[in-house]
């Protein structure tokens, strides 16, 4: 007796790999769903929209009956009867609609997390209940009220009976791509009188065979009322791995050939479900993020470990050594420009989202806003898009709230009833500047110092210029408004924007003018993992300067600082251009060399200098993070281990530049400064 | 899922137990050409089946076939059986004179 106990795991994780890759990919028609909605709240006559709003519905149901989400396809039914209803011209596209088709896309999300409760029932049996008072006085049947199986749940297209002939041969790989054929011949026998002849002529010998491989084809005849398009609908998911064909052989309409003309929606259905297959065609991978956080990684060890061979082969004086040394960093530098290239997304996605925050605020507030959105081509670090989400909502309902006015104050003011809000991104250097600008009230600088100093914030005799009252806002608990709303007043949302901008070792600028209205702009790293460095030495100690801010480097001479007075200032090529000398910053106790070297960046919205010992040239820099301990020492963005095993700091000028003008630093014993360890 | 043949003399029972699916295909497949090998009569059973996907039908036919160009006379046991029918049924594979065990 053979006894072999296969475990049963194996099946369970294959099924939750796939339920996981549905739940991503339904994801994604909710995005492309909720954008699309809000389109058609603009157009509702718009067929095309109409038509994408339908296919995408359809997706959602067919691929997630496929993939066991039975309360996902019943629930998506409802939705896609009343889009079809629509697509018919059997129902008006209207903001109640939308809203409610809105709310349900919401619904579906909670489904997808499969842990809404009762609570989720209730809510979707409400829903549902909305969707049927919409349907049923213009005589549209939704037959799948009771989320009865999908059997029962395919609307079945009233009209001429056609006979279809099919031929339907899937891609070997149909069924390791998590799609069991008979299933779709299944869905297909739902639609008419279905005669179905297998060809076996493809399947090799038992001992031949791979078992997870598709070896049959078929060849079938369908007496349907159903449109090529919903027979084609079915094939949807394997349409580019499968050969598909469908001819009607013949018709054998009961009803006048007229009623079952097309109509001008169904073309342009049929037309534009072709933009899809051709998105598909495009090869593409998806990746777990965790899979890619781990190969950036290991790029930035091999970084590092590539600068120790560049250190040692200067040492050994082989040319072979050197020579490869050379390849090494060559390839180590692409590798790295490429793993950088895999981590960077367009921002597009996240704003996007944000129309729907819009449109959902303008309709509680009774207020009329247009978002605009600029630059969502800019790509960013993933982890840096990731946290960009919250602060960006706090910034729109802020604005929402308290900068946008009511139509008729809007009105009265001499303004256009509709205000605008415009998020737009471009990059600035090793920068991205992410910005939310509306065309509200302003801010009143008065008001927030007032308030200010009522709440202790700042004394009543401190001086201070417009820009530091706006900082004032993002103080914990700060908040001008008297009122607490739903939304904002409590002095959170700013102080989140401030956390998360800091967190991401980024920046805020505030500018506004009363009556005109107010831009927040976040100034974001580019990337928060490897960057382009130039190397500097002050004494035995190593730091490293983002490259992006470095404009050029040049020799300070005694005779350039007799020539200054005492005044930490150098002229270049005319231009006064100060400098920090980071000697006198970080206290390192020695004499300075006769001849120092001065980099110049761009920093803090002017040009400032950097006195070093010596420049040592360009470094590809794997930023490592310096823990918790340093987190207010934000002059310092990481630190990076050299080729010699040394550490050196990573400095970032605009910080330094803005500690060092404001003067906020005090005793530069505490900084730290890193030390050759041998 | 639990693999198993039993064999008496020249006759053998192959019971494939639980759900048999693409991730236990290749294994199954290993069961039932063993199976074959060993035996001039097979029945075949998979209790824990109520419908057959298209990687277990293939696996089925591929199977019949196998017996038949070696001489080893399979069957169904009944319950798979109905199973068996109605898979074959509406993926559309025509009757090959298979023979049930009542």
């Amino acid at each position: 007796m053979i006894n072999a106990s296969a475990p049963p795991s194996i099946g369970d994780q294959t099924v939750e790999l796939y339920r996981q890759n549905f739940r991503e990919e339904a994801r994604e028609i909710l995005r492309t769903l909720e954008a699309t909605l809000l389109e058609l709240n603009e157009r509702p006559d718009d067929a095309e929209l109409v038509g994408s709003v339908f296919r995408s519905m359809h997706t959602m149901k067919g691929s997630g009956a496929m993939f066991g989400f039975d309360e996902v396809a019943a629930f998506t039914h409802h939705l896609e009867t009343a889009f079809d209803a629509v697509r018919k011209g059997a129902l008006k596209v209207t903001p109640e609609l939308v809203d409610l088709s809105l709310t349900s896309l919401d619904q579906i999300e909670r489904m997808l997390q499969e842990h809404g409760g009762e609570a989720a029932v209730t809510e979707a049996a409400s829903i549902v209940d909305k969707l049927q008072r919409i349907l049923a006085p213009r005589g549209v049947a939704d037959r799948g009220a009771n989320a009865a199986p999908l059997r029962e749940q395919t609307p079945a297209v009233e009209g001429a009976v056609n006979c279809w002939k099919i031929n339907f041969a899937p891609g070997p790989d149909v069924m390791r791509n998590g799609t069991n054929p008979l299933l779709l011949l299944r869905e297909l026998s739902r639609l008419g009188r279905l005669q179905i002849k297998a060809d076996t002529n493809g399947m090799p010998p038992l001992h031949e065979m791979d078992a997870e491989r598709c070896y049959l084809r078929w060849e079938m005849i369908l007496r349907s009322s159903a449109t090529e398009d919903a027979i084609r609908d079915i094939f949807i998911f394997i349409e580019d791995s499968c050969e598909l064909t469908i001819e009607s052989l013949e018709e054998v309409s009961s009803q006048a050939a007229a009623s079952s003309a097309p109509d001008a929606v169904d073309k342009t259905a049929g037309a534009d479900r072709r933009e899809p297959e051709r998105l598909a065609a495009t090869p593409c991978l998806r990746v777990p993020a965790a899979k890619l956080d781990e190969f950036v990684n290991l790029v930035g060890e091999l970084v590092t470990a590539q600068a120790r061979l560049v250190e040692i082969a200067s040492r050994c004086e082989d040319p072979e050594v050197a020579s490869i040394s050379e390849e090494m960093e060559r390839l180590t530098a692409s590798l790295r420009e490429s793993s950088m290239s895999i981590r960077l997304v367009p921002i597009r996605a996240t704003f996007e989202r944000f129309r729907r925050l819009v449109h959902d605020l303008a309709r509680d507030l009774n207020k009329r806003v247009e978002l605009s959105i600029e630059g969502g081509e800019t790509e960013l670090d993933k982890t840096v898009i990731d946290q960009l989400a919250d602060p960006l909502m706090h910034l729109i309902r802020n604005s929402m709230d308290h900068g946008i006015e009511d139509p008729e104050a809007r009105r009265s003011a001499g303004k256009q009833p509709t205000a605008s809000i415009r998020l737009s991104a471009r990059q600035s250097g090793a920068n991205v500047l992410i910005r939310v600008e509306d065309d509200g009230r302003g801010i009143d600088a008065h008001a927030v110092q007032e308030r200010a100093i009522e709440a202790g914030v700042v004394t009543a005799e401190a001086s201070l210029t417009e820009a530091e009252i706006y900082s004032l806002i993002m103080k914990p608990g700060f908040s001008t408004s008297r009122t607490v709303t739903d939304l904002s007043g409590r002095g959170v949302g700013m102080d989140v924007v401030h956390q998360s901008v800091e967190a991401l070792r980024g920046s805020i600028e505030i500018a506004s003018q009363i009556g005109i209205g107010t831009s927040v702009t976040l100034r974001l790293p580019l990337t928060l993992a490897i960057i382009d460095g130039l190397l500097v030495r002050v004494e035995d100690a190593y730091f490293v300067l983002p490259l992006a801010s470095t404009l050029e480097c040049i020799e300070l001479t005694s005779r350039d600082i007799e020539l200054a007075h005492g005044k930490k200032v150098v002229s270049v090529r005319g231009e006064i251009i100060p400098y920090i000398r980071l000697r006198d910053f970080f206290g390192v106790q020695a004499n300075r060399p006769e001849r120092e070297q001065i980099m110049v960046t761009e920093a803090e919205g002017g040009r400032y200098g950097f006195v070093v010992d010596e420049v040592l040239g360009d470094h590809q820099t794997v930023i490592k993070h310096l823990g918790r301990l340093y987190r207010q020492v934000q002059f310092v963005s990481g630190a990076t281990i050299l080729g010699n095993g040394s550490v050196a700091l990573i400095l970032d000028p605009q910080r330094l530049v803005y500690e060092v003008v404001r003067g906020t630093t005090r005793s530069p014993r505490g900084r730290p400064t890193p030390k050759d360890p041998r | 899922m639990s693999l198993r043949i039993d064999q008496s003399g020249a006759a053998g029972q192959v019971r494939l137990e639980g759900d048999l699916q693409l991730a236990n295909a290749a294994e199954c497949r290993e069961v039932v050409l063993t199976a074959l090998q060993s035996c001039r009569s097979l029945t075949v059973s998979l209790p824990g089946n109520s419908e057959l996907d298209l990687a277990a039908l293939q696996l089925l036919l591929a199977a019949e076939t196998e017996a038949s160009r070696i001489g080893v006379s399979c069957e169904y046991e009944a319950e798979t059986a109905a199973i068996v029918a109605a898979a074959m049924a509406e993926a559309g594979v025509q009757e090959r004179g298979r023979r049930y065990v009542e």
